[in-house]
């Protein structure tokens, strides 16, 4: 066994040689994955799962082209002969099967064995491990360093999402600012009642609130002579140095219209910045009950509920009903006017309120007959008032309905053989008024005739209608037919003896509106003769009210009113000039007129689309065709004041156009491009007017063609 | 030719027994029979020299080599398919420089002159064209020559095309054609005019569809929209439409009603305050009239003569007022209609006097009264209207007569018959005034636009210029002058050319010229502008270019076809000639050996 020793000590050295060897390798290929890994993270933002590919990487690599772990028994035998003279280069006779040694190997053997369990072990075979955690530990510092860099290097070329969308959500272009201003700072601070709180900037297009201040502060590189804006190509807004060396400068101003602006630095002018302007709309009213029209008619309780829902953007301050009541008629009215709050307290802070208030109309003095007009006024907390719509409550006047007003002239006087719908009501009140008084028969008796006399004056109102006409007894019909000369005439004893049902003359008597009123009122008759007959004239009157409305309506509705006028004309003298038929001394009219064809006012941006195509080919323009170009310029311009989102760029590519007139060549496609489109949205259609056809010359030869074939034919 | 071989014949026997005889009697016998067989072949070698071997043999007369012709447009698997399928290899030519310099493959040869090499190929050699095919030129100078034509398919893009070439303003552009897809993905078609997309199609893979797109366009002058084809991302196509707007004209109108309505005081006005020239009479009572002069000076209108009716181009009256018209003056009327092109509109109503215009246009009142009638205007823009009427009537269809508007149910409102040279028209709305009351002057101007527009006498253009379809940069373009003068001086693009009048067309002038540059190029003729041409660039058009080729070589290929070649060749018997070169060397060759011979002793 003790032969055996030295072969287990050598076979415990190779193992541990090439665990340590496999172990730096391993080692330096972690190393370098972890660096690179790091690198790439910082420039490409690659994540840290790719660590482990790379390092199987590494390690493939590594483990194929150094071969250092591949350290076999003999190896180590051989390097023990190398290192250690004592062993006197017999070491593989150690690794050597015993029974094939002869006397001289089996000594020295002998030997070697007895030397190899002192043996120190060697230094070297952890040198390459101890490189490969010096190198590991330096690659794992210089990683950790590097991901605690800013990161600077990943914002500006590789990590393009962030800031990528300005506020209107379209992708922002980076805003081009003169070299010589090192860095600006811009500052809005909103009007106070919006409540919103100071913003700052490093932008130079502006998007305020109406009224907003504005600070500016820019700080140039180097000392300037001045600094200054211009305002929409004519205001002028000098800054002010903030220091000696000239080089901060502030200025600050309250924008209050859209347009745009640019900077001028000692003459040098930047590109066009925009400025929009977000104003305040004034509050919103939407006034939910009751409707714009209404009328309360008796019996139904005089009060209305007003309901009403107030929006605005920042705050609304107050609100009132300004309330007008109208009594009277004709050349008595008088109207009183009054102010009504409601019950919410405004604060000025909340934008949306949601009221309610109950009018009630008899503690506004209202009498039946009166009407109530009202509208709301709501302010918002920068002082712009909305005023809503002007809505009527009427009360229905039954008294008036009783008045013999305006009936008396009318031509049809009802006989009093028709108890008319006034009478009726009068009746009925009088009845009510008696109840108490009279016997429940007799009360029976006559609330059933008023709901026949109802009845009849429905009927006589259907006529118009074409529905059936009871014409209760008319003794005169029947005498005519007991003349013996109408014996055999069929029509006039149908006449006699058949029951008309519905006369179709009758029914396109009127026209459609008028009609469908008449069938409402007719309803509301119907309504009254039912509660009459069943004894309930108290329910009935409700109903004979408001078919006297309706009746009155209509017959108000076909008159005509006119004002009359006290004007003195001579005494006509109409045998003399009536009806003479004699025209000779009416001279026949002539008129002439002349309009002045209206000039288009876009002409020149429509003529310098073509001019603009001319530029695109390289071909240079005449005086007068930049003279239609700088005249589509300005309208551009005076456009992009009121929408400077939209024509901005056309202005600013429109300019570099045009400063490039001379030299087509340097005129880059892309700012005709943008020109050509703004034109296009900018031009209304062009009106579809009658022109003539237009036929190519011939010098008459189809003319004569012609000729000729409608002379051979005739 | 017998002598001259028989002298030859002689010398060279007399020089080869010299020969012999100095070889011989040399003292040195080294290499004696090597010797005498050198000089043998010299004498021989210089006998055939002077006079050519030949004998006889079987010659095909066709060679077997076959001729490719490759053209713009061919495709490599295509000429790798046909190389491989023909047994030997053909003779590969192109004319094409862009070919030949894509291909730059030695076995392609370049032909500078396509007469010149015609004559170099052996006679009645079909020549097989691969490619889109030859121009028209081209085909000219093959000069019959039968050809075998492997047509490729057709290539993706817009197979067909027109356009609006000249417009008014306010007029509607329109665009037509016909486009195919050949690849497998969609394709989407885009009209673009000033840089903004104004219609478009989209288009199935593997699909031709016919496309048609309008609109109207806003600029005035010459305008180039572009017709765009995107795949995706990339853009296939992107062609020029080149078209000009042209200013709007304005008409002259004589009214005559028979009593003041609205409808006429409204046409009077808006016809007035669009700056049209309109006079107009109207009876307001008996042997009373009203006449209203716009934009033109007082005329005397109680007598309708020819020459007062010289001075207008659209004559609208009711048709109540042309009964009443005495004869001579309605006899005045329809003679300047017919022989002149007056246009006239008449305007029905329930009049018994109009027989003329009743035989016209039969007049029948609708069974069922609608409140409603939904129109349609039968020009190119297709707009409809929707108008109240109370009683609607129509006119009868009859044969020789055009409807302008009809109703959803082909119902006809307004009918237009030709009459002579000029056009009858007959409306029946008599309440088109309610549109501008309804806020509708849309509807009001189209109506009425389309009315005089059909009816008013044409004007006859000073000039008129146009070139062919594809006018290419540096290549030779036609343009034509169609003028009203009788000596024209023309300036192209400022230089001045001389136009060649076409001898049977006296008002048709010609020239070809070379443009530089694209773009529009101005015509000037007098000192007037006469119009301009469109000179495209080279890369514009190029499916259309490829279908015009493929279509003139097909159609020289049914004319000269190559017929099929006949395996057994007509082989003549014919002496061949054995070229002197070999007998030059075989006399250098032995002239050196004797020589260096005798160097060796």
């Amino acid at each position: 066994m003790v032969e055996a020793k030295g072969k287990l000590v050598i076979s415990n050295w190779q193992k541990k040689w090439k665990n340590s060897n496999i172990l730096s390798l391993a080692l330096l290929a972690l190393a370098a994955a972890i660096f690179l890994n790091a690198l790439f993270h910082l420039v490409f933002a690659t994540s840290f799962w790719w660590l482990l590919p790379l390092f199987l990487l590494f390690g493939t690599v590594f483990f194929y082209f150094d071969s250092s772990w591949k350290i076999g028994i003999a190896d180590v035998a051989r390097f023990l002969n190398t290192s250690f003279p004592e062993l006197e280069e017999s070491t593989e006779l150690a690794l050597k099967p015993t029974g094939s040694l002869n006397l001289l190997e089996r000594l020295q053997r002998q030997k070697v064995e007895s030397i190899l369990p002192q043996l120190p072990q060697p230094k070297e075979f952890y040198k390459r491990l101890k490189v490969g955690a010096i190198v590991f530990a330096g690659a794992l510092a210089i990683s950790f360093l590097l991901t605690k860099l800013p990161f600077s290097l990943q914002n500006k070329h590789f990590n393009p999402v962030k800031e990528a969308f300005d506020a209107t959500g379209k992708p922002a272009k980076p805003e081009a600012i003169l070299p010589e201003i090192d860095h600006f700072n811009l500052k809005i601070t909103p009007p106070a009642y919006t409540g919103k709180s100071a913003r700052e900037q490093e932008k130079f297009t502006i998007s305020a609130e109406d009224g907003a201040m504005v600070n500016w502060e820019i700080t140039t590189n180097k000392a300037v002579k001045q600094v200054s804006f211009v305002f929409n190509d004519k205001e002028k807004l000098p800054l002010k140095a903030a220091n000696a060396e000239h080089t901060l400068w502030k200025t600050a101003k309250a924008i209050r219209a859209p347009g745009f602006y640019q900077v001028d630095l000692d003459g040098k002018m930047s590109e066009l910045y925009q400025i929009e302007v977000i104003k305040d709309s004034p509050p919103v009213i939407r006034i939910q009950s009751p409707n714009p029209n209404s009328v309360i008619d008796y019996g139904e309780p005089q009060k209305t509920l007003l309901k009403t829902a107030l929006t605005d953007d920042y705050g609304i301050s107050d609100a009132y009903i300004y309330a007008t009541i109208a009594s009277g008629t004709g050349e008595a009215v008088k109207f009183k006017e009054q102010k009504i709050a409601f019950a919410a307290a405004f604060n000025g802070h909340q934008t949306q309120y949601q009221l309610q208030k109950l009018l009630d109309l008899k503690q506004l003095g209202m009498q039946p007959g009166d009407e109530l007009y009202f509208y709301i006024k709501a302010k918002d907390n920068h002082n712009q008032e909305t005023r809503s719509e002007v809505y009527i409550v009427s009360i229905a006047d039954t008294a008036k309905l009783m008045q013999l007003e305006g009936m008396i002239n009318s031509l049809d006087l009802k006989p009093e053989l028709f108890r008319s719908e006034r009478q009726i009501i009068i009746e009925t009140e009088q009845l009510l008024k008696d109840k108490d008084t009279i016997k429940v028969e007799e009360f029976k008796k006559r609330s059933n005739n008023l709901g026949f006399d109802q009845k009849l004056l429905r009927l006589r109102y259907g006529k118009f209608l074409g529905e059936e006409n009871e014409s209760g007894g008319d003794p005169e019909e029947g005498n005519t037919l007991s003349d013996p000369k109408d014996f055999s005439n069929a029509t006039k004893i149908l006449d006699a003896y058949t029951d008309k049902h519905d006369n179709a003359e009758d029914a396109t008597f009127i026209d459609p509106q008028t009609k469908n009123q008449l069938k409402a009122t007719l309803n509301e008759m119907w309504s009254a003769e039912l509660r009459l007959r069943t004894y309930k004239p108290h329910e009935a009157l409700p109903f004979a009210y408001k078919a006297l409305r309706l009746l009155k309506d209509l017959q108000q509705k076909s008159r005509a009113y006119v004002a009359k006028t006290s004007a003195k004309i001579a005494p006509l003298k109409p045998a003399e000039k009536r009806l003479t038929g004699d025209l000779t001394k009416i001279i026949d009219p002539v008129n002439q007129q002349d309009f002045k064809k209206q000039t288009d006012p876009y002409l020149p941006l429509r003529q310098s689309a073509a001019l603009l195509n001319q530029l695109k080919n390289g071909a240079g323009l005449g005086a007068s065709s930049l003279q239609i170009l700088h005249q589509s310029n300005v309208q551009i311009s005076s456009k992009a004041v009121s929408q400077p989102s939209v024509y901005l760029p056309a202005v600013t590519a429109f300019r570099k156009i045009l400063a490039n007139a001379s030299q087509p060549k340097n005129i880059s496609q892309e700012d005709i491009w943008t020109v050509e489109k703004a034109i296009q949205k900018m031009l209304p259609p062009v009106a579809k007017l009658p022109a003539p056809a237009q036929i190519n010359p011939d010098q008459g030869l189809s003319n004569t063609y012609f000729q000729s074939l409608t002379r051979t034919i005739r | 030719m017998m002598t001259w071989n028989i002298l030859v014949l002689a010398a060279s026997f007399l020089l080869l027994v010299y020969l012999f005889w100095k070889e011989i009697s040399r003292t040195n016998r080294l290499r004696l029979s090597w010797r005498l067989l050198a000089s043998f072949l010299t004498v021989l070698s210089l006998v055939f020299l002077a006079v050519p071997l030949s004998f006889k043999g079987k010659k095909s007369n066709v060679s077997s080599k076959e001729i490719l012709l490759l053209t713009d447009g061919f495709s490599k698997d295509s000429l790798n398919k046909y190389r491989n399928s023909s047994s030997q290899q053909p003779f590969i030519y192109t004319a094409d420089a862009g070919v030949f310099q894509t291909l730059k493959s030695p076995a392609v040869h370049f032909i500078a002159d396509l007469d010149l090499w015609r004559n170099t190929i052996p006679a009645n050699t079909a020549i097989h064209i691969l490619g889109d095919g030859l121009e028209e030129d081209e085909l000219q100078n093959l000069n019959q020559t039968p050809i075998r034509f492997y047509a490729p398919e057709l290539p993706s893009g817009i197979q067909k095309v027109n356009w609006t070439h000249r417009l008014n303003a306010g007029e509607l552009f329109k665009v037509q054609g016909n486009f195919l897809n050949q690849t497998d993905a969609k394709v989407k078609l885009v009209l673009k005019g000033l840089n903004t997309s104004l219609d478009s199609i989209e288009i199935g893979a593997k699909r031709s569809i016919d496309f048609n797109f309008s609109t109207i366009p806003k600029q005035s002058g010459q305008a180039v929209f572009r017709l765009i084809a995107l795949s995706g991302k990339d853009t296939i196509e992107d062609e020029p439409i080149p078209f000009s707007v042209g200013p709007s004209r304005t008409l002259k109108v004589l009214m005559l009603n028979a009593s003041p309505d609205f409808e006429s005081r409204f046409l009077k006005n808006w016809l007035a305050q669009n700056a049209y020239a309109v006079a107009s009479r109207s009876i307001i009572s008996k042997n009373k009239t009203t006449s209203d002069f716009a934009n033109l000076n007082k005329l005397l209108l109680d007598r309708i003569t020819p020459s007062l009716l010289e001075n207008f181009d659209v004559l609208i009256c009711d048709a109540t007022a042309f009964g009443s018209l005495s004869k001579p003056e309605a006899a005045a009327i329809l003679a300047q209609t017919s022989r002149k092109g007056l246009g006239l509109i008449f305007r029905a109503d329930s009049s018994a006097n109009a027989s003329f215009i009743r035989e016209k246009f039969p007049v029948e009142e609708s069974n069922n009264p609608q409140k409603q009638l939904r129109l349609k205007l039968n020009d190119n823009s297709g707009m409809r209207l929707t108008i109240q009427t109370d009683h609607p009537a129509f006119i009868r269809n009859q044969p020789n007569s055009q409807a302008l508007i009809q109703d959803e149910t082909a119902h006809i409102v307004v009918n237009s018959k030709l009459y002579g040279a000029g056009k009858l028209i007959l409306s029946t709305l008599n309440n088109t005034f309610t549109w501008q009351l309804s806020g509708k002057p849309a509807a009001y101007s189209a109506f009425w636009s389309m009315l005089l527009s059909k009816a008013a006498r044409k004007i006859s253009r000073k000039e008129n210029v146009f070139t062919t379809f594809f006018a290419g940069k540096n290549s030779m373009v036609p343009v034509m002058l169609e003028t009203s003068a009788k000596t024209a001086n023309v300036k192209v693009d400022g230089t001045t050319m001389a136009f060649n009048q076409n001898p049977s067309i006296p008002f048709l002038q010609e020239a070809t010229f070379w443009p530089k540059k694209a773009g529009w190029i101005s015509i000037i003729e007098n000192g007037n502008n006469a119009g301009s041409i469109y000179i495209n660039e080279n890369r514009d058009w190029n499916p259309i270019k490829s279908i015009k080729k493929i279509n003139l070589t097909k159609k020289y290929t049914k004319q000269f076809a190559a017929n099929e070649l006949k395996k057994q060749d007509q082989q003549k018997n014919e002496a061949i000639f054995v070229s002197p070169i070999w007998f030059y060397l075989l006399f250098l060759l032995s002239c050196t050996f004797l020589w260096f011979e005798t160097k060796l002793l």
